[in-house]
């Protein structure tokens, strides 16, 4: 692979401040030392755990798998924490939980080193593991919000080199802290005096946290006041829907799984594969393993620059670039582990080490890009679920040990992290409409904010660069669409223009290839049509709209599904509806299927009138209708309107559509030629001749 | 409809199957305390014997039995319209699991059977989210043959069962459960008694759900998936309930088996096709709709079955009954009102792509002949030179391939193009070969055999197919299932066919090729495979083969343009009839001789998943298939044999329904838009010479 390195600028700047702020596009420095510096801080009780696990094992009298499940205690935390700790940071300052959750693990670090039971530590151990459940997802948040998206791959390298510098820390601090503390306050059965290694640790952890009161919180996107804020907050249920819909997350997610498995089982079993197979001893595999810290430190930065130079390309060879570093390091360790030589090995291992780095910082920053940035903390936070999950994808490595030893052990893992690696590369195609959807949420909450300060009547749908159609190929092709509550809206067009496939698509019936759905300030992009009902966007469909096994009173009961439970609020729905179509009460046992095409429209509209809609999007009232008929549905759909519901009307009969509605669109081959009061279509004969001629098409 | 004057005014809760019903309570309670009041039992007709009343009884307990079954089968039916053959084995595992659990930590049998229940349940659910749920826009054949793909994985895991656990787990385990009594001549135990309770209350409790809010949004989604949605049904969460549901339904099943002596339990059985037959038969006769029609007739049918057996002696008789059951059920039944959305979304293999041949200036390149002609030349001569590089064991294999690969090829013919599901294909392979042996037996010449048997075939399938032009693709697979069963119980008994020695003597072919050595008798077959396969393409490329694919896509259309959809599907049976016959005659010549088990049921669904793993539809793609299915058959031990294809089929179906065949041709078609651009020649439809699927229509 062709990857430019940067190699800086020529001329050195006088100043190491004024360097790194070439880094980060001018903006302050600050925030991304306190939050790297927290992240490094992590690390350190981490590192002295891992390191330290013989001496406390000897302390509480535990067994080497009892001290390996209380170390993994941590991941459980993320597994099960972290998702959850996701949605508290996008729905409260940000600053404030970092700083609580620094707190609570320094806290854990001081009790590390004091607390004197098994069942104590493995709170607390468990406890310390919120440190990596809020770091990231709340870290990187902020941090996607304090800095311009172009800088953003290098921002995010430098952030995640606070981990191998805290482990390189740890590592070097660790023996020293001990042999001193062992000299002067030794114990009389001279065991090592391990506890104090957790006191010094706990404390850069309360500094940073005091040195975080200083950093000011930003804002999420759009600039609004508290109560403006409290407004746009989403909730959980959706929140985690959006995440689900996201195309390049859900391919993240499936590479995750896999990816973290094989990092997992990767470093558990290096170390041993150096010392087993290669017989190297302790002081050597420091060595060696501290070198490959280093290398994953500078892939690291490598990866941060040459991510934001491919991002500025296309985002796609960015996630490209993530998906063959991984496919990297999986390569390079195969190689490694069938190496005939311990010098080939170990340059291969190191070279993975390398690759092991590059992905974070683009990986970083496109998920900051294709995540709305209110709910940019649970996005990363799922992704880091997902790597914890791996605690599971890598047990099959782990029977490979056990059954045929080392080599074939880390030769085993590497399919995890090939196959991983692929599935990140098959996310490229997603990432321009993703990004594309993100900031049409970002957009659609600007204009919500905007029209709220002036006054004016809200917007209740907006539909940004909308693209859908069938089997790849586009019906309809960058619709921008905004319906205000109460409007009436007819939708025309020629046949095949994309008018049921726009009511598809926003109904969630049919997933659009790209951009967004913005109802009522919430997301529903690619959302199922049984949620966006439930939201209140309720279609009636053109023909087919009954269930011809099902009795009337059956369909009506159906209809009140999103109401939810309230018996009174059914009742009163299904006498509404009833009232309005008395021809339907007669029929309440037949079944739908003996019904009159009429009934079963009337049936289809009264199942609509049940779920008590805000948009209601009606599709072909009038086909196959009698004008009689016809003429009552259409007063049934006035009266709908008159209470305040905002309707999209689709028909092919211009004349029955302008007479009810005040403003129309006019679509053709999947664009809107027309948008304006009905009076004025009338008069665009140019555009109508060809609903009448057929011409057009 | 003119209004007649009823006297009496049938109120509107008395409704047909209801009168039926208690009809037949009444008739069978009668019966019952007739047989049992008579000296002997019921005195049968044409026969010297009498029924006593203690066979109708267990009648009912084993009817009981499959009565569970078809209602497990008509609740998915109902949901998803879609057979599943996988319920039976579902319940066997869950059976397995769950006695295996209690005998491995010595607990007691109830908590076992809990855990079963727990596990069928989970199975259920993991089914429906890793495959129905991925096909949910598939039309419902393809779901019908996922089943057929998760029975194999089922009956793989139930084969594991044993050696997750303990390899000595008591096997034939007997279960003691409660009281006991008599009724001449059976003696009836606890677990009949339960299933006696049990299961009526099973049929009130389901005909309860489809009366519930839950039951109401499982019929809509049925009828329209699509309308359901956007009335706020979660379609998925009401899928995965109905699955939980049927896997509840079948550990029930699988449990009450265990613990009926008259079914009876061991580790480690596959009981195939068969196990499902009368449950299937008696959904069939509910109209996959009703419960309790399917109940009674359950019941009716295990009554009739016993006292089959009870007369005859004879297991394989009982499946022919059966099969008679069917097909008069099938022909007797009735198209239902507001059914044609039903019938778009049920029948046909839209999801068949249809390859697209070489562009013409493409095939006119001297490089692309060459590597046509050439690659062909190699593969055949390769194919010829496999005896010199083959062990004999290996051999004996490469043969088998190369006749399955032709029965394969009249499954191309029939589903492929037709889009005609048989699954009895190899009972029709069963009686090629079985009448060929029985004709050899006779003296009658190899090649004279050989046209006989093809002109069997041919008559036979046409038999089979006939129900076909009737009941849409779906009951048709049922049909030729049970036509399966029966050939393999009662057809193929090779007592009743008066056979001496078995032993089949390969001929002396035109008196000059001499057939008795392996590679001999190996290259004739090749020869045999060939012809198969020139014929295969001669139809799809004629006019014939025209015809049979536009019924398939659309008979409507096909009969405005004045093609016979009924002679077109007729033709079709015939011609992969005869050809699979054909194959089964060289079989019985290949192998020598004749076992009884050769021409079992379950091979039988292993067959139609040969055509599907390789493609429907495509040459190559049967030829494919049948070098998978089989290798894993002759390399793998049992459990992996299943494993293997079960999770093939699925695999396939899930993530590239074209079938391995539709492979080769992606990467033809790769290298040939790749030539076109180095030649830069025009390619119209160069972008997709595979046809996307089609869609279907909104």
């Amino acid at each position: 692979m062709k990857l430019g390195l940067s190699r800086g600028p020529r001329i050195a700047p006088p100043r190491l401040s004024t360097r790194l702020k070439t880094v980060t596009g001018g903006a302050p420095l600050l925030p991304l030392l306190v939050l790297a510096g927290l992240n490094a801080v992590d690390e350190l009780d981490r590192a002295a755990f891992a390191a330290l696990s013989p001496e406390i094992r000897n302390s509480f009298d535990v067994s080497v798998g009892a001290i390996g499940a209380i170390s993994s205690l941590s991941s459980l935390t993320i597994l099960l924490a972290g998702y959850p700790l996701g949605f508290v940071s996008d729905r409260y300052r940000r600053l404030t939980v970092a700083s609580a959750a620094a707190g609570l693990w320094a806290l854990a670090t001081l009790l590390t080193g004091i607390v004197g039971g098994v069942l104590l530590l493995c709170l607390v151990r468990a406890a310390s593991g919120v440190g990596q459940a809020v770091n990231r997802p709340t870290h990187s948040s902020l941090l996607a919000d304090y800095y311009p998206p172009v800088t953003q791959s290098r921002v995010f390298s430098l952030y995640y080199l606070g981990n191998p510098i805290g482990q390189g820390v740890a590592l070097a601090l660790i023996g020293p802290i001990t042999y001193v503390a062992s000299r002067l306050y030794g114990l009389p059965d001279g065991d090592t005096y391990w506890q104090p290694v957790f006191w010094l640790f706990a404390v850069p952890s309360a500094l940073l946290v005091i040195a975080s009161f200083k950093l000011v919180e930003p804002s999420r996107g759009v600039e609004v006041s508290d109560a403006e804020d409290a407004e746009e907050r989403v909730p959980f249920r959706e929140a985690f829907r959006t995440i689900l819909t996201i195309r390049t997350l859900r391919r993240d997610y499936g590479g995750a799984a896999l990816v973290g498995g094989g990092v997992i089982a990767l470093v558990s079993i290096l170390a041993n594969f150096y010392d087993e197979v290669y017989d190297v001893g302790p002081g050597g595999r420091g060595a060696l393993l501290g070198i490959g810290v280093a290398f994953s430190a500078a892939g690291n930065v490598t990866g941060g620059f040459v991510g934001d130079r491919l991002f500025r390309r296309s985002p796609a060879q960015a996630q490209v670039l993530i998906g063959s570093s991984i496919v990297g390091i999986g390569v390079c360790f195969a190689l490694a582990a069938v190496m005939p030589t311990l010098a080939l090995s170990v340059a291969f291992a190191w070279a993975g080490a390398f690759c092991n780095g590059i992905y974070n910082g683009p990986g970083a920053r496109i998920t900051a890009a294709v995540v709305p940035p209110r709910i940019r903390a649970q996005g990363y936070a799922a992704v880091d679920v997902f790597l914890a999950f791996g605690l599971f994808t890598a047990i099959p490595a782990f029977l490979v040990v056990d059954a045929k030893g080392l080599r074939w052990g880390l030769f085993s893992l590497t399919p995890l992290l090939i196959v991983g690696g692929l599935i990140y590369i098959s996310a490229q195609k997603f990432v321009v409409n993703d990004i594309a959807r993100a900031a049409g949420a970002l957009e659609a909450e600007r204009v919500r904010v905007e029209t709220r300060r002036r006054g004016e009547k809200p917007v209740l749908l907006q539909v940004t660069d909308l693209r859908a159609g069938y089997g790849g190929v586009p019906v309809i092709d960058g619709i921008d669409l905004t319906v205000r509550e109460g409007e009436l809206i007819a939708l025309l067009g020629t046949n095949g223009a994309g008018k049921s496939t726009l009511l598809r698509a926003i109904s969630g019936a049919l997933e659009p290839m790209s951009g967004s759905v913005i109802f009522e300030g919430r997301d529903l992009t690619g959302f199922d049509p049984e949620l966006t009902v439930n939201r209140g966007i309720v279609t009636v469909p053109g023909g087919q709209g009954v269930f011809p096994g099902l009795t009337v009173e059956e369909h009506l009961r159906l209809a009140a599904i999103p109401l939810g439970g309230s018996k009174a609020a059914v009742r009163e729905a299904r006498e509404d509806a009833l009232d309005t179509f008395p021809r339907l009460r007669e029929r309440l046992d037949q079944l739908a299927g003996t019904l009159s095409g009429g009934e079963q429209q009337m049936l289809t509209l009264a199942q609509a009138l049940v779920a008590r809609p805000k948009l209601l999007m009606i599709d072909e009232l009038s086909l196959g209708l009698s004008p009689k008929v016809v003429g009552e549905l259409v007063a049934v759909v006035e009266a709908i309107h008159q209470r305040g519901t905002a309707v999209i009307l689709v028909e092919q009969s211009v004349n029955i559509a302008l007479s009810v509605a005040e403003e129309a669109i006019f679509l053709e081959k999947g664009r809107i030629r027309f948008r304006g009061p009905a009076a004025e279509l009338l008069e665009r004969t140019d555009l109508l001749r060809s609903i009448f001629l057929g011409a057009g098409r | 409809m003119p209004r007649r004057d009823h006297s009496f005014r049938r109120p509107a809760w008395l409704t047909l199957p209801r009168l039926g019903i208690a009809a037949s309570a009444v008739a069978a309670a009668a019966l019952l305390v007739v047989a049992d009041r008579l000296e002997g039992g019921l005195p049968l007709p044409f026969t010297q014997r009498s029924l006593p009343a203690g066979i109708l009884v267990l009648g009912l307990v084993v009817g009981s039995l499959d009565a569970l079954l078809g209602m497990g089968l008509v609740v998915l039916y109902r949901a998803g319209r879609f057979i599943n053959f996988a319920q039976g084995q579902l319940g066997a595992f869950a059976a397995a699991f769950g006695i295996a659990l209690s005998q491995f930590y010595e607990k007691p049998l109830a908590l076992g059977i809990l855990a079963g229940f727990a596990a069928a349940a989970l199975l259920a659910a993991l089914s429906e989210l890793a495959v129905v749920r991925r096909l949910f826009d598939a039309p419902r054949l393809i779901v019908t043959v996922a089943t057929i793909g998760l029975a194999q994985v089922y009956a793989a895991l139930t084969l594991a069962v044993p050696g997750v656990f303990d390899r000595n787990l008591n096997n034939a385990v007997t279960i003691d459960v409660g009281p006991e009594f008599v009724i001449r001549p059976v003696r009836f135990e606890g677990g009949s008694i339960l299933t006696l309770i049990v299961v009526p209350l099973v049929c009130l409790a389901l005909v309860g759900l489809f009366r519930t809010s839950l039951g109401t949004s499982i019929r809509a989604v049925a009828e329209n998936p699509g309308r359901a949605r956007l009335l706020g049904i979660s379609v998925r969460r009401v899928s995965t309930y109905t699955w939980v549901i049927a896997g509840l339904l079948a550990a029930t099943t699988g449990v009450l088996r265990a613990v009926n002596p008259s079914a009876g339990f061991s580790y480690g059985v596959i009981e195939g096709p068969s196990f499902i037959l009368n449950g299937l038969t008696a959904a069939v006769i509910g109209g996959m709709t009703s419960l309790p029609v399917t109940f009674v007739a359950a019941l009716a049918l295990g009554a009739l079955e016993q006292s089959v057996l009870f007369v005859t002696g004879d297991s394989g008789d009982t499946n022919l009954a059966v099969f008679a059951v069917l097909l008069v059920a099938l022909l007797l039944r009735r198209r239902q009102v507001g059914r044609a959305a039903d019938a778009r979304r049920a029948t046909g293999f839209v999801a068949v792509r249809a390859v697209r041949p070489m562009p013409e200036a493409i095939a006119r390149l001297s490089i692309v002949r060459a590597v046509r002609w050439g690659g062909g030349a190699l593969l055949v001569l390769l194919l010829a030179l496999l005896p010199a590089l083959l062990g004999p064991s290996n051999l004996d294999l490469a043969n088998s391939i190369v006749l399955v690969a032709m029965v394969a090829l009249s499954l191309t013919i029939l589903t492929g193009y037709g889009g005609q599901v048989s699954l009895g294909q190899w009972a029709l392979v069963g009686v090629g070969a079985t009448v060929g042996a029985v004709l050899v037996e006779r003296g009658i010449d190899f090649g004279v055999g050989l046209l006989l048997v093809v002109a069997l075939g041919a008559l036979v399938a046409v038999a089979i197919g006939l129900p076909a032009l009737r009941v849409p693709g779906l009951f048709l697979a049922v049909t030729t299932l049970t036509f399966a069963v029966a050939v393999d119980t009662w057809l193929l008994k090779l007592d009743s066919l008066q056979l001496e020695a078995p032993k089949i003597v390969r001929p002396l072919l035109f008196s000059v090729f001499d057939l008795t050595s392996g590679a001999a008798y190996y290259e004739f077959s090749l020869v045999a495979l060939g012809l198969t396969v020139l014929v295969v393409r001669r139809l799809r490329q004629g006019p014939a083969g025209r015809d049979l694919v536009a019924v398939r896509d659309n008979s409507r259309a096909a009969a405005a343009y004045g093609i016979r959809e009924g002679r077109t599907k007729l033709a079709a049976f015939a011609v992969s009839g005869a050809i699979a016959a054909a194959a089964g005659y060289l079989y019985a010549f290949q192998q020598e001789l004749l076992t009884e088990s050769a021409f079992s049921d379950r091979i039988s669904l292993q067959v139609f998943t040969i055509v599907v793993i390789g493609g429907l539809g495509s040459i190559p793609g049967a030829l494919l298939g049948t070098v998978y299915v089989l290798c894993a058959r002759f390399y793998l031990d049992e459990g992996f044999q299943f494993a293997a294809t079960g999770i093939g089929l699925l695999a396939l179906l899930l993530f590239v329904p074209e079938g391995v065949g539709g492979l080769v041709f992606r990467a033809r078609d790769a290298a040939v838009r790749r030539l076109a651009a180095r030649r830069s020649i025009e390619l119209p439809s160069a972008a997709a010479l595979i046809a996307p699927a089609v869609e279907e229509a909104t």
